[in-house]
């Protein structure tokens, strides 16, 4: 078969890969908290081809093999705030995440959303339903007297009970916040690229929920792109069949 | 008598490379930093009087050659790179940098220096300036410690972090472009001496964009069909000139 076939297949194949990723980002256009991925496509390595008639020094010309996906990247970019007014939804505003543990005590960490109220072992802590609680500092389930009425959380993180300051939230920042893996529910894990977490000091909006950075426009744009890629290259793909139908006959 | 078979074989490869040429173009359509490449064909009679314009005889060019030289049809001479700028693309992001104008960063790999155009930018352990793939980015003065925070880049390469200039990125650009070499990956090699790099071209650094492959579609297309159509008219005087062997062979003698 002619190489071109399988330098078009590569594409075919990425460029597949391509648009699930912008299906992926449309089907969470408005999920809180999202953060939306761009494939990066890569030059494949060349294969040198040895010359019949070298005229210059070089004896060989080289040719590409096709491209691939060398990464996806995270956009890690502020989604619009909006007002919900509920007590506990929660949103970043700027970098930062929050910190929470599960009864594992495995950590995760957050853009915040729509948090709960939770018993747990007689205590009331503040969950984000799906069993992972909400820590102060030193890395301690935020514990609520029982019967609370009014829970205030500051823009510098102070949690207020009823008037009383009992915590302080845990903002951290990564080194690196495109390395994190997201794991599930819009919470994300760290990684060797990422960094380890480090205390700081992070905003912090009540009421307000951070909605999904991915712009709707631009994916609409990026998709357009990917399917004539897609086209052209299922172009080459039939065009080299036909080349190798005509090698089949050149023997009548 | 196999010679028009052995030209008309010459000409379907060459067909066949330049379409291998054109898928690569087309298959890195999407991918930023690339530059596409053409197909340098030659006839074998403008190799044979490049040959004979080097002051010998026909005789002696087939003695130098052996039995290559009987060798009629279309030959490659090279696969040259279209070094065009590509259209700039903003992300937005800190990290990306692309080139505007003639020249090529100049990457620590790691056997000696390779050559690119902008890229995704990263950091490495050490807080070095790199592209993963490629290697650190080499300054005027070395390499460029930026380490964990955000940096600046400006226009004309200066490397700026919190507001302190640290180091000026390296660009370079070659005389002779055609003595660099592909290597995937959107990085180059360079063979030839030193007396074809020009220092500190005029180039411009965008900070926050990314420069898209030149490759043009309605031109691969042309190609496309061209390729096709050339390949078809081949494929018919192959077929033709193997009915006439077959006359020649079979009813020559014939009474």
């Amino acid at each position: 078969m002619i190489q071109g076939f399988y330098t078009a297949k590569t594409a075919v194949k990425y460029i597949q890969y391509g648009i699930d990723v912008t299906a992926h980002n449309i089907a969470n256009a408005n999920t809180v908290g999202f953060k939306k991925s761009t494939p990066v496509f890569k030059e494949a390595l060349q294969s040198a081809f040895e010359k019949e008639y070298p005229a210059d020094d070089d004896p060989v010309y080289n040719i590409g093999n096709g491209s691939h996906i060398g990464q996806v990247r995270k956009d890690m970019s502020q989604g619009a705030l909006t007002q919900t007014g509920r007590e506990l939804d929660l949103a970043v505003n700027g970098e930062g995440f929050l910190t929470l543990i599960d009864a594992g005590g495995n950590v995760s960490y957050t853009r915040g959303g729509s948090f709960f109220l939770e018993h747990r072992q007689n205590r009331l802590s503040i969950s984000d339903g799906h069993g992972n609680f909400l820590v102060d500092r030193n890395m301690n389930i935020i514990t609520l007297p029982s019967g609370v009425k009014e829970i205030l959380i500051r823009e510098n993180g102070t949690v207020t009970a009823d008037g009383t300051v009992i915590s302080r939230v845990n903002g951290v920042l990564f080194d690196n916040p495109e390395g994190l893996l997201i794991i599930e529910k819009g919470l994300f894990n760290p990684t060797d690229s990422s960094g380890e977490a480090t205390v700081a000091d992070i905003v912090i909006h009540q009421g307000r929920l951070e909605m999904s950075n991915v712009d709707l426009i631009l994916e609409m744009t990026e998709l357009i792109k990917h399917q004539r890629m897609f086209q052209m290259n299922a172009k080459i793909i039939s065009v080299t069949d036909e080349l190798d139908s005509m090698a089949n006959k050149l023997r009548k | 008598m196999e010679r028009g078979f052995v030209s008309l074989g010459s000409s379907l490869l060459y067909l066949q490379q330049k379409l291998n040429v054109s898928a690569n173009n087309i298959s890195n359509l999407g991918t930023y930093g690339f530059k596409k490449d053409t197909v340098i064909g030659q006839s074998f009679n403008g190799i044979l009087s490049d040959e004979m314009s080097k002051n010998i005889s026909p005789a002696e060019v087939r003695l130098n050659s052996g039995e290559n030289m009987f060798k009629p049809g279309v030959y490659i001479m090279s696969t040259v790179t279209d070094f065009k700028q590509g259209i700039l693309e903003e992300t937005g992001k800190y990290n990306d940098l692309a080139l505007h104008g003639e020249g090529f960063l100049v990457f620590e790999g790691q056997n000696g220096p390779v050559y690119g155009r902008g890229d995704s930018l990263s950091v490495d352990e050490q807080g070095f300036l790199a592209v993963t793939g490629k290697g650190r980015i080499t300054g005027r003065n070395g390499f460029i410690q930026v380490g964990k925070s955000e940096y600046v880049i400006d226009r004309s390469g200066n490397v700026a972090v919190n507001g302190r200039l640290v180091e000026r990125i390296n660009v370079i650009n070659f005389a002779d472009p055609k003595s660099l070499t592909k290597t995937g990956n959107g990085t180059f090699i360079h063979t030839a001496g030193d007396e074809n790099i020009i220092l500190n071209p005029d180039v411009l650094f965008v900070q926050g964009s990314l420069e898209a492959s030149n490759s043009d579609l309605s031109e691969e297309t042309v190609t496309l069909s061209d390729v096709l159509r050339k390949y078809e008219a081949v494929q018919r005087a192959f077929q033709m000139a193997d009915q006439i062997y077959g006359l020649a062979v079979n009813d020559l003698g014939k009474v």
